[in-house]
Order: C-alpha cells, then sequence, then structure tokens
C-alpha cells in the first residue's frame, strides 16, 4: 500500500419548491438528479455491501438538497414524475415492437425505471435515510456545505453572514444525520480568509479546495497537492488532483465524451410526436428532456447511431480499468518522491454520473470494484479517516481560489449578475441589525425574523448568479433573487416600522419552508 | 454550482439553424446564374428554331432554367409569427394563476440611498466597485464635479499617497470593474470628484478587500503541526488559551505547548523540525504538479457538465427557433417536426433528399376510445386525434376503429395505402422522426 486515494461526489441542488403551481419545470432538475444519480448511487452502494465490501466513498448532500429529498410534496410530485416515466417507457415499448434496436431499449429503460421506484419505495421515499446508513456502517462520509451554497468569498465583507451560512448548515446536517458533520464541501470549493475560523467554531475539520488553492498558499506547500495543510486555525485544507480531473471531466480527453456512450441530447421529448410525448415533458407546453434516449455520441456529426447498451458497458469498464491504472501509476511515481504516502482528492459533481454521463455510476462501479479488489497500490479513504491516522500536516494558509471558470469569482461577479451584490450588502447588514435589536421578541417576531433569515439565504445562493452567467435559465434566476429580496425588505420593514402580516408571513413560511428551526442569531 | 474552466466552443450536433440552407433571399450570384443559363438556351433555341421554317412564333420559354426556388426555403427558420396559443415562454406556469400576495409586487429599489461604497477582489486583478447613490444623489454630484462625472481611486494597503488607480467613471454608472496590477494584494477605494476650485471631495471610502495570489509562495519555509483528530477543536482552543500568549493561531499554539509538554496532548511522532526535503525531490514533484498544468488546463477545454449545459442553453434556443408549429396543433396538422439534425451535409456539391410519411388524422366523441390497427390512440381534449407514421416502400392496411364509452356502438375505416418509389440520380432520404413506424397492422 504506497498512497491513498479519497473520491467525493458533490451532490447539490438549489431548493426549488414551488406548491404554487401543480406542475413546475425547474423541480425537474431534483428529479432527473433523483432517477439517474442518487438512487444508482445507493444501489451501487447496497451492491458493494451485500457483496462484503468494505468501500470508502465520500459524499455532499447539501443542506438545500436535503431538504428537498425530505419535502413531502417534492417526494409526491417525484412519485408522479417517475410514474409518468414508467407509463413513458410503456407506450415506447408498444410503439417499438418491430425495432428491435429501440424495443431492447425501451424494454431496459421501463426495467430501470421499475428499479428505481422499487428502490424509492424501499427506502421510504427518504433517500436521506438511505444515505445515513451508509455512513453508519462505516462505508460512506457525508458532508455539508454552505446553508444555501452561497460563494462565501462575496460575502467575505461581512462575517456574521458567513458564520450563519455554516452554522445554519451545520445545525441541518445534524438533525439529518444525528451528528455534527466532520468535513465540509465549500460552494465552488471557494475558499476565503475569514471562513476557516468558523469552521473552526463549528469543529468541522476539513474541506477541500482547488488545485491552485494549495499550490498557491503562504507557505509553500512541501507536498504539492498531495498531501492536506492545516490552516493557521488547524483545518485541513485538502486540494483537487488535477490528473484525476481531466480523465473524467475534460471535454477532449475525458471518458464521458467517447462515442459508445448515450447521447444526452437526442431525447425522445424532441424527437417523437410532440402530442404522444407532450404528458411526459417537463413543462407542458414545449418540448424538453424525459430522460428517455435512444442514441449514442458516435462523432461530432448530427448522424448519431443507435446506443447500444453492452458496448457502452465495455466502454465503462474499459475507462474503470484505464482509470485505475493511471492512478496506481501516479501514486507509484508520488510515492518514489515523497516521504510519506501521498493523498489523491477526486472530486466530481454527484450529477456527471448518471444524469450528464449516463454510464457514470456503471462507471463507478467498475472502477470501486477494481480498486477493491484487483490492486494493491493504493487503498480507498475518507478525508476523516486519513486525518484520524495521519494527523501531523504542514501549516499554511491556502490561497483564496474556487473551482470555477478561471480560478476565482468571476462566474459569480460580473456585467450578467452584479447587480445582486449591492443589495445583498444592504439586506445583510440589515438582518445584522435585526438579530441584534430584538432583546426579547414576541412568537410572532420570532417567526419573522426566522423568515427574514430564510429569505436572506436563499437570496445568497451561488445558483443564480450563476445561472444568470450561464444562461441556461435567467429569467428564473433573477425572479428567485427578487423574490426573496422583496420579501426579505418587506418583513424588515414590517418588523422595524409596521407590524408584521401574520397570514402573509404563513404563506411565506409554507412555501419558502427549510430550515424549520434556524438560528437567526448567528447573524447577530 | 457546477464548476467551469473557458472553452472554445464545440458543438456535439450541428445547430438546426446551420444546417439547413438559410439565406433570406437569392443571392445576387444565384440570380446572375439564372439570368445566364437561359441566355445560354435561348440562343441555342434561336439556332434551332432558325434552321426550321417556323410558322408560329417562338414558343415563349420560362425566364428561369433553374426551377423556381419556393421562397418560404430561403426563409430563416424562425416562426413566421408568435404563436397564437400556447404561452411560449420559457417557464411553465401552471393553469392556476399563482397566488397574488406572494408574487413579487414592484421592483427592487434602484438605490438605497446610503452612498456607500463597496468595494470586493474578483479574482487576483480585477476588482468590484459599486456606490449606492439615487439617481438624484449621483446627479448632484456629477453637477458639482469639473469633470461631470465621478472619480474612483483605488489605494493599495491604505488610503495615503498616490492612489494605484484612478478611474473616470461614467456618469450614469453605479458599478465598475476595475484592473489592478498587483495581485496578492490589499486595497481600498474612494469615491469622489474634482470640484471647482481642482480640491479633490471625498463622497465615500470602501472597506479594504484582498486580491488573492496567482503566484506560488517565495517563502518555501517549513513547519508542522499534529491535530488529534478525536479532540474536538473546541477543547483544543481551549487548552491553548491558557497556556499560551493572545493571538496565536491555534496550529501554532499547539505545537508550542507540546513543546513543553502538555498531559492532554498526544506526543506527536513527527519531530517538529521538518524531514530533510532534496532540491531533486522539490523538482521530481514540480514535474508531476505546478502551477503552469494547471494553467495550461484552464486554458483548455476542461469542465464537461459546464460545456453540456451551454452547449444545451443554445441547442434548445435554436431548436425552440427551429419550430415551425406551434404545441397545440389543430386537428391532421403535422404535430410536431422530426428532429432538426439530418437535413443534409452542406458542402457535399449537389445534393437531394425526399422522404414520406402518414398521417392519419380524425375525430370522434370525446369519451370513445380510438384504436389505429389496434393500437389505442390517445384522444385531444377535443375528441381530435392524429397519428403520424413512416412510409416506406410496400403496401398496407390499417384499420382505424372508434368504440363508444358504453362499448353499444362503433365505426370502423379499413384503409389501404401503397408506396412505390422509383430514384434518378442519388436522392437521398430525408430524415424521418427515427421513432416513426410503418403501419403493419399484422405486426401491431
Amino acid at each position: 500500500m504506497q498512497g491513498y486515494l479519497s473520491l467525493v461526489l458533490h451532490a447539490h441542488l438549489p431548493f426549488v419548491r414551488h406548491p404554487e403551481h401543480d406542475k413546475f419545470l425547474e423541480e425537474n432538475w431534483l428529479f432527473e438528479a433523483i432517477t439517474e444519480t442518487y438512487v444508482p448511487l445507493i444501489r451501487t452502494m447496497e451492491r458493494w455491501l451485500r457483496d462484503g465490501m468494505d468501500t470508502r466513498l465520500t459524499l455532499t448532500l447539501t443542506p438545500t438538497l436535503c431538504s428537498m429529498l425530505l419535502d413531502p410534496l417534492l417526494q409526491d410530485r417525484y412519485v408522479r414524475h417517475l410514474s409518468g416515466l414508467i407509463e413513458l417507457a410503456e407506450k415506447e415499448i408498444h410503439r417499438t415492437h418491430w425495432d428491435k434496436p429501440f424495443h431492447d431499449l425501451a424494454l431496459l429503460y421501463h426495467r430501470r425505471f421499475l428499479d428505481v421506484r422499487d428502490s424509492y419505495f424501499a427506502c421510504g421515499r427518504n433517500l436521506v435515510a438511505a444515505f445515513r446508513q451508509f455512513q453508519e456502517l462505516g462505508k460512506l462520509e457525508i458532508i455539508t456545505s454552505a446553508a444555501t451554497h452561497a460563494l462565501l468569498p462575496l460575502l467575505a465583507n461581512h462575517p456574521p453572514s458567513i458564520r450563519a451560512q455554516l452554522l445554519v448548515a451545520r445545525d441541518h446536517y445534524r438533525s439529518c444525520f444525528g451528528r455534527d458533520p466532520r468535513g465540509i464541501w465549500l460552494p465552488e470549493c471557494a475558499y476565503v480568509d475569514g471562513v476557516d475560523i468558523v469552521l473552526q467554531e463549528a469543529n468541522i475539520r476539513w474541506f477541500v479546495t482547488d488545485t491552485h488553492g494549495i499550490l498557491n498558499a503562504r507557505p509553500r506547500p512541501r507536498y504539492g497537492v498531495f498531501a492536506p495543510i492545516f490552516t493557521p486555525n488547524g483545518i485541513a485544507a485538502i486540494g483537487r488532483d488535477l490528473d484525476s480531473a481531466k480523465q473524467v471531466w475534460s471535454k477532449n480527453e475525458g471518458y464521458p465524451g467517447d462515442s459508445r456512450y448515450r447521447d444526452f441530447y437526442r431525447d425522445v421529448g424532441f424527437d417523437l410526436d410532440f402530442d404522444y410525448v407532450k404528458p411526459h415533458l417537463p413543462a407542458s407546453d414545449k418540448r424538453g428532456f424525459t430522460g428517455i434516449k435512444y442514441y449514442r455520441i458516435t462523432g461530432d456529426s448530427p448522424d448519431k447511431q443507435v446506443y447500444d447498451r453492452h458496448a457502452a458497458l465495455e466502454a465503462a469498464a474499459d475507462h474503470a480499468q484505464h482509470f485505475l491504472e493511471a492512478r496506481m501509476g501516479q501514486i507509484r511515481r508520488l510515492a518514489a518522491i515523497l516521504d510519506r504516502p501521498p493523498l489523491l482528492l477526486s472530486p466530481y459533481d454527484a450529477e456527471l454520473f448518471g444524469h450528464w454521463w449516463y454510464e457514470g455510476p456503471e462507471f463507478l462501479d467498475f472502477f470501486v470494484r477494481k480498486a477493491y479488489y484487483d490492486q494493491d497500490v493504493f487503498t480507498l479513504v475518507t478525508p476523516s479517516e486519513y486525518l484520524e491516522s495521519h494527523p501531523t500536516q504542514q501549516v499554511a494558509t491556502p490561497s483564496a481560489s474556487s473551482w470555477g471558470e478561471e480560478g476565482y469569482w468571476r462566474v459569480w461577479l460580473n456585467e450578467t449578475n452584479e447587480w445582486i451584490y449591492p443589495h445583498l450588502q444592504v439586506a445583510q447588514e440589515r438582518m445584522t441589525e435585526l438579530a441584534r435589536r430584538f432583546e426579547n421578541p414576541t412568537p410572532l417576531q420570532v417567526r419573522a425574523l426566522r423568515q427574514a433569515g430564510r429569505e436572506l439565504l436563499l437570496a445568497q445562493a451561488s445558483d443564480w448568479p450563476f445561472i444568470l452567467r450561464t444562461g441556461t435559465s435567467p429569467e428564473y434566476a433573477r425572479k428567485r433573487v427578487k423574490d426573496h429580496l422583496l420579501r426579505f425588505i418587506a418583513l424588515h420593514d414590517q418588523l422595524t416600522r409596521a407590524s408584521v402580516d401574520a397570514a402573509w408571513l404563513g404563506e411565506l413560511e409554507s412555501r419558502d419552508n427549510l430550515f424549520p428551526e434556524i438560528n437567526y442569531r448567528y447573524w447577530a | 454550482m457546477k464548476p467551469i474552466k473557458s472553452s472554445p466552443r464545440k458543438k456535439t450536433a450541428a445547430s438546426p439553424r446551420r444546417a439547413k440552407t438559410a439565406s433570406t433571399k437569392p443571392s445576387s450570384s444565384a440570380r446572375a446564374a439564372r439570368r445566364k443559363t437561359p441566355a445560354k438556351e435561348e440562343t441555342a433555341e434561336a439556332t434551332i428554331l432558325a434552321k426550321v421554317p417556323a410558322p408560329a412564333p417562338p414558343r415563349e420559354r420560362t425566364r428561369k432554367a433553374i426551377p423556381a426556388i419556393p421562397p418560404i426555403l430561403l426563409e430563416d427558420d424562425r416562426p413566421l409569427a408568435t404563436h397564437a396559443s400556447g404561452p411560449g415562454q420559457r417557464y411553465a406556469l401552471g393553469p392556476t394563476a399563482p397566488s397574488e400576495r406572494l408574487e413579487a409586487e414592484g421592483e427592487l429599489p434602484e438605490s438605497y440611498g446610503t452612498q456607500q461604497l463597496l468595494l470586493a477582489a474578483r479574482d487576483p486583478h480585477w476588482l468590484y466597485a459599486h456606490w449606492d447613490l439615487t439617481r438624484e444623489q449621483q446627479r448632484r454630484y456629477n453637477s458639482l464635479s469639473t469633470d461631470g462625472h465621478l472619480i474612483l481611486r483605488i489605494y493599495a494597503n491604505s488610503l495615503r499617497g498616490r492612489p494605484a488607480v484612478e478611474v473616470h467613471v461614467h456618469p450614469e454608472s453605479r458599478h465598475w470593474f476595475v484592473y489592478v496590477n498587483r495581485a496578492g494584494t490589499r486595497y481600498v477605494s474612494e469615491l469622489g470628484f474634482y470640484s471647482g476650485n481642482g480640491k479633490w471631495k471625498t463622497l465615500s471610502t470602501s472597506g479594504a478587500t484582498l486580491t488573492p495570489p496567482d503566484t506560488v509562495a517565495a517563502d518555501t519555509s517549513v513547519e508542522f503541526a499534529t491535530i488529534p483528530f478525536e479532540l474536538p477543536l473546541a477543547k483544543l482552543v481551549s487548552l491553548v488559551k491558557e497556556a499560551v500568549r493572545e493571538n496565536v493561531p491555534l496550529a501554532a499554539a499547539l505545537e508550542e505547548l507540546r513543546v513543553h509538554g502538555h498531559p492532554e496532548l498526544p506526543a506527536t511522532k513527527t519531530p517538529r523540525s521538518a524531514a530533510a526535503w532534496t532540491p531533486a525531490q522539490e523538482r521530481a514533484l514540480a514535474e508531476i504538479i505546478s502551477m503552469d498544468r494547471v494553467h495550461r488546463v484552464w486554458m483548455g477545454s476542461l469542465e464537461i457538465t459546464e460545456l453540456i449545459r451551454r452547449q444545451f442553453a443554445e441547442e434548445l434556443v435554436s431548436m425552440s427557433a427551429a419550430q415551425w408549429t406551434a404545441p397545440t396543433s389543430p386537428p391532421g396538422a403535422v404535430g410536431a417536426i422530426s428532429s432538426p439534425w439530418g437535413a443534409g451535409q452542406p458542402g457535399k456539391g449537389f445534393w437531394f433528399n425526399v422522404n414520406a410519411e402518414l398521417i392519419v388524422y380524425g375525430a370522434t366523441e370525446l369519451t370513445a376510445t380510438v384504436t389505429i390497427g389496434g393500437r389505442p390512440i390517445r384522444l385531444r381534449p377535443d375528441g381530435s386525434f392524429s397519428y403520424r407514421f413512416a412510409l416506406p416502400d410496400g403496401q398496407y392496411e390499417l384499420p382505424v376503429v372508434a368504440v363508444s364509452a358504453d362499448q353499444t356502438d362503433g365505426r370502423a375505416a379499413e384503409m389501404k395505402f401503397s408506396r412505390e418509389t422509383e430514384f434518378r440520380g442519388d436522392v437521398g432520404a430525408s430524415a424521418q422522426d427515427p421513432q416513426l413506424k410503418a403501419p403493419e397492422p399484422a405486426t401491431l
């Protein structure tokens, strides 16, 4: 055993819940992720367990994601969504009757959707509890993230906001998992001075930064990115390994672009007759992704060939083998240079495995099995395990950095989205005023203070400026920021100048209903 | 929420708009070609006719030898008019009106009038500044300024001395992105103007911000600390607080305690002074990982999901623009176009694709059951239906049956079709919705 590998999957979705509409397009993000990523991951881990494997994996489940997974309304809607998918698959089985390749795929989807449904109900519709079980068995380390995934460096000039984002998250983690989080995925791996002192307060012991967050640390880390460093406040910072990232993420060289894999775009929601697919579309008035896709990437031309599941799984197995050998080679080479066993940290968005890259879960399964059975160069670990057995590390201050485009905060602060920050600035300061002002708030005032905190947290989500920058659903993102800020402003008004409108507050509470026990005093 | 790296745009599927020939009017060369060829033909014909006694006047020929391209094919692939039906919006709002009370009333305030100056570093060389002035405040200050607008001054470290950057900002602008030379530096800023007598007047000063470093540290000194993982940090903090002087951060404080021995701190295995580390080791490691490599990776296209998302958004935009029909189509109309891909590869020389589809459509009572070739068909809310089939060469029999809800009455139509194609020259099959099947009732 010459070194360690830590696989970290980061599962996050912004809080999207619209009880005021019967069906809402953006809620689909959750349903797709559950169907294609989270449940397949649970099923894979169940099989590892069944096979007696003592594997290790690390998984971020962000507070907003957990809130949605636990929400009964969204659970109901997910079941409805999944039933619709199963029905579509049945229709497809019927209509592709003469065409064997498509027919086989329709049967495959049907079976897979049924399996997902079985698993979902076997978990009691509670995926948080399902993941929790793996943690309690010691096979999975679940880590948290900031409450609403705010980009902490952009809150740096208002330390109470950083404190609130992190401590609310810590509290929520406790309520979901019955213990304190030991690690955290800072949103976008964005680190800045001022974060680690709050982590110290929360007793969160490690976080991830991008490669240059460690390489540019002061003083220079001796072991590069292959060992953690302790910040002066005693929190371990672990840097992303570049090679393992590139092999999976890279558009040109990365595995997911292989021509045998399923093509993301050729979805029946676009190809089939509109009336036929309409009941299964995410938005009933226009085409969109259903999740049933029949083609493989094939190549650059628009002519796609039929997806061949067997060939795709072979590709996944080949890639898993390649990835394994690359990691082994890397660790051997590093172990020869360093005077201690190297640690590779390989983080990925969880949704890459299954949603964007359909064969991702199988790749992961093959890789972990090969790593477990077929080699002894490295061991799979969780960062907490590693730090427990290797408590001595170099002390250095990580560089402020993120894993976003160009390595800092350009994505979240540019001409498309800068308008948000002045509003947040004022709202943040007002929240601190509110938190300090009420010595003995009435119950109604407490409710309003808590809701003000919720609205502020939701307005601070980094997802909105990100969406504005990438332009995928800009109107929705703009509306979310505006709605939450306006609600906050109204609550602030009612608490300071007028009186709290209980009926309106009740409606707000039923809609923006995350973090029921939020402690608004974190902003004080 | 997802990592992104800058990347050259590369499409995995051709944008439907680009795949189709899209020119809004015939190019002048095409027009010239049409003029040229008929002239040649007329000359040839004149020659022929000249040899033949022609009692009748010369037959009138069309001016164009090439068949006229119907204008519709030359139009851009945008729907000609906004859809009469369907919201056409990106966000599906359900049929029930959202609760009015909670919908955002009004707009966010343009400004809060605090005159506060916000300064934030965005990356090693860029700062963001915003000043919270109302329009009136801004106008007033602009008018007092000899330049007619405000000026933003950026200072390194503190407000003393000459500013590192002085930016004249647009009179109506309330924010600015400023380039600064030094990474890893503390900056503060000042907003003001030069008044009539040439004196500087400060309106507002910002807090400090720090640009991140963009190079490895020059300092290569090494200090280690041992932090027992199972002990809560609060406990470690309280241990050091009593024993060590103020303001020493935890890691360093722990090591000081350890040096002097502390009963509750487990002894560390690693000596406090670092083990020897040779330049050879340093070089070898630098070959494996360095900021150079990181930068090269940033330059390349790294992140798949971001690319997928950006491409996806673009695809959606061009796909929806390429839709010909409104989502709710009247009975009998083509439900939707087939896949936008596969319209032929431009640049391959002259080409021609053709294909055929069969649409069976009709209407009956809302509550009836309709089957086509034995397969139940869903009716639209008004009782109408339509169904598309691929129609390759062959003979087909298709029974279409409607049965009343109480199953006491029914009607049937036995339709028979045949297609038989003869090709002249290389003719391809136009891309067709691959999910369409030929109507083969025997195997349905």
